[in-house]
């Protein structure tokens, strides 16, 4: 998708199983929430590639756009995360903390398969 | 928890239309503008957009030299509004620039207009749409920026829920006369205390009209002398009823008919002036004031204006004569509750007298309907005759007679095909409405203008 220039859908081939996977619960965390059309523009804005490995910028990111209703974003993108992680769920109350917390998780039953974190 | 911004400079267009000005100063609030196509959507888009000094305004429906061209304020402001054309875009493009203009700037936009917001959802399904819709709400609250959502929507829909106010244009016709009405719907955490205003899109600009207020006459001019329009045609005294009615024609009569709400104030900016004017002009005036009507209020607002000669000499006012038998001092001459016979020969005496005393022997009669009415009650035939009389006598002197007739008067059809002009007076929205039906006018709003004494009309286009 593109929005005057600028690509919405980046690409993450290539990066780690993990965030891969936490890629692909964001699109579908937003999209569950704000539908379609704005889940793709509030992308473009994101940038998501540039904060994939870092939870806490997108989360200032998506505070800074939806100020309050942005709890409702990060939490309908954990429940995305941990579902499609098979991590058992666990209590939000800092979103950078649980995705730290649920990616270490994934990774520590990855790893004995050797791949990358 | 909102923020409260300063207080904006108020313009009279808009300041004091019920909460909507104090609405507006909430950061962040989202406001829903709905109506047909015509009532004047964009137009009061426009002025919220001057009211704050510019903003964004996002068109799904025309482009910008058109709306340059439909609406001169849009042009005339400094600096104008950015613009923003998605006619040709997808509904994500709208809410990308929604999302730019409330979080990606550095300088807060103070208002964002999305016009019209259906014409970028009604490629949406109905989830996806509420979705968006309420994406968009979430964007704007909490955020700097006022976001304005235009709508032709008719009836009920999911943004009349999400939104924090709304107001529906209505444009509607009567007796083929064009009235428009903007209704307050909600203000959240803003008290409405009147729902519906009417207003007028003349000259291309938005203006509400404020309930009628009771003037302050401590503060009237004396107005300037109006001269007749030509040998056959008196002046109203006032540019506004000349300058639709062209004057009062010599020897005809003029019917003012008003419903019963219509305070007689505003019935005053009629004839005040014109009975003014015609003792300025060193003629003379006979009055019988309406029912219930102060003679000494009258009095005390024509007095300043006019000699003390002109009062004392050429002014009569009917009053009913008081049950002690005490005499009346002039301006003051009794009538009775006797014959209508009689009482019609006494009144037509006073009147030859007063033609006497006039520069050029002419006479403004000014009767109440009402006031006759009740007092020949019995004889209704009787007062027909009379006032029939009365009209003839006008025709043949070249004098101007104004009838004042209550709207449910019983002798109303009568009256009305003896008068060569007439119009109506009536109450819309708390504001007094007139309506010339000889000749057939527009409607007009009638208020007073900065000399009280003096009528101003809006027409509502």
């Amino acid at each position: 998708m593109e929005i005057g220039r600028v690509s919405v859908g980046e690409s993450v081939d290539g990066r780690s199983d993990f965030i891969q996977l936490f890629y692909t619960s964001v699109m579908e965390g937003l999209r569950k929430v704000l539908g379609d059309s704005a889940a793709q523009a509030a992308l473009f804005y994101i940038k998501l590639n540039e904060c994939l490995d870092k939870p806490s910028e997108l989360h200032a990111r998506l505070e800074s756009m939806f100020r309050i209703g942005s709890k409702a974003l990060e939490k309908s993108i954990a429940v995305e995360l941990q579902t499609r992680s098979g991590v058992s769920p666990q209590q939000m109350d800092d979103f950078a903390n649980l995705v730290d917390s649920v990616r270490q998780e994934y990774v520590g039953h990855a790893r004995p398969r050797g791949e990358a974190i | 928890m909102k923020t409260v911004a300063k207080p904006l400079r108020t313009r009279p267009e808009l300041g004091g239309l019920d909460g909507l000005d104090r609405f507006l100063r909430f950061k962040g609030s989202t406001l829903l503008i709905k109506g047909y196509a015509g009532a004047g959507k964009t137009t009061l888009a426009t002025l919220l957009l001057e009211r704050f000094g510019g903003g964004v305004y996002v068109s799904s429906r025309v482009s910008e030299d058109k709306v340059h061209a439909q609406l001169p304020l849009m042009k005339q402001m400094m600096p104008g509004p950015e613009f923003v054309d998605v006619r040709l875009d997808l509904p994500l493009s709208t809410v990308a620039k929604v999302i730019e203009v409330t979080s990606q700037r550095k300088d807060d936009v103070p208002l964002l207009i999305l016009d019209t917001w259906d014409g970028m959802a009604k490629e949406l399904e109905d989830k996806e749409r509420l979705k968006a819709e309420k994406t968009l709400i979430a964007l704007a609250d909490g955020s700097n920026t006022r976001v304005v959502f235009v709508s032709e929507e008719p009836g009920k829909s999911t943004m009349d829920y999400l939104v924090d106010g709304m107001v529906e244009l209505v444009r509607s016709e009567e007796k083929g006369r064009v009235f428009r009405e903007i209704e307050i719907q909600k203000l959240r955490g803003t008290p409405i205390v009147q729902h519906k205003y009417l207003y007028t899109l003349l000259g291309g600009r938005f203006a509400y009209i404020p309930p009628y207020e009771e003037p302050d006459y401590s503060k009237a001019k004396k107005p300037a002398a109006r001269r007749d329009f030509d040998k056959s045609t008196y002046s109203f005294g006032s540019e506004a009823f000349d300058s639709i009615f062209r004057g009062l024609k010599r020897g005809t009569a003029f019917t003012l008919e008003y419903s019963e709400d219509v305070p007689y104030s505003a019935i005053r900016l009629l004839h005040i002036p014109l009975i003014i004017n015609f003792l300025n002009m060193g003629r003379s005036c006979l009055m019988i004031p309406l029912l219930g009507a102060s003679v000494e209020e009258i009095l005390s607002v024509i007095r300043p204006h006019v000699t003390g000669e002109a009062i004392t000499k050429r002014l009569r006012m009917a009053t009913v004569e008081p049950s002690d038998g005490s005499a009346l001092k002039p301006p003051l001459f009794g009538m009775g509750r006797g014959k209508v016979d009689n009482e019609h020969a006494n009144f037509s005496k006073v009147a030859e007298e007063l033609a006497a005393r006039s520069v050029d022997g002419n006479v403004v009669i000014v009767d109440s309907m009402s006031f006759l009415e009740n007092l020949f009650a019995s004889d209704r035939e009787g007062l027909i005759e009379a006032m029939a009389d009365r009209i003839i006598a006008t025709q043949r002197h070249g004098n101007a007679l104004l009838l004042i007739l209550q709207s449910d008067s019983p002798i109303k059809s009568r009256m009305l095909s003896m008068s060569q002009n007439y119009l109506r007076l009536f109450m819309k929205d708390r504001a007094v409405v007139l309506v010339g039906e000889k000749p057939a006018t527009e409607a007009y709003v009638l208020d007073h203008a900065d000399n009280p004494l003096m009528p101003r009309l809006t027409r509502i286009v």
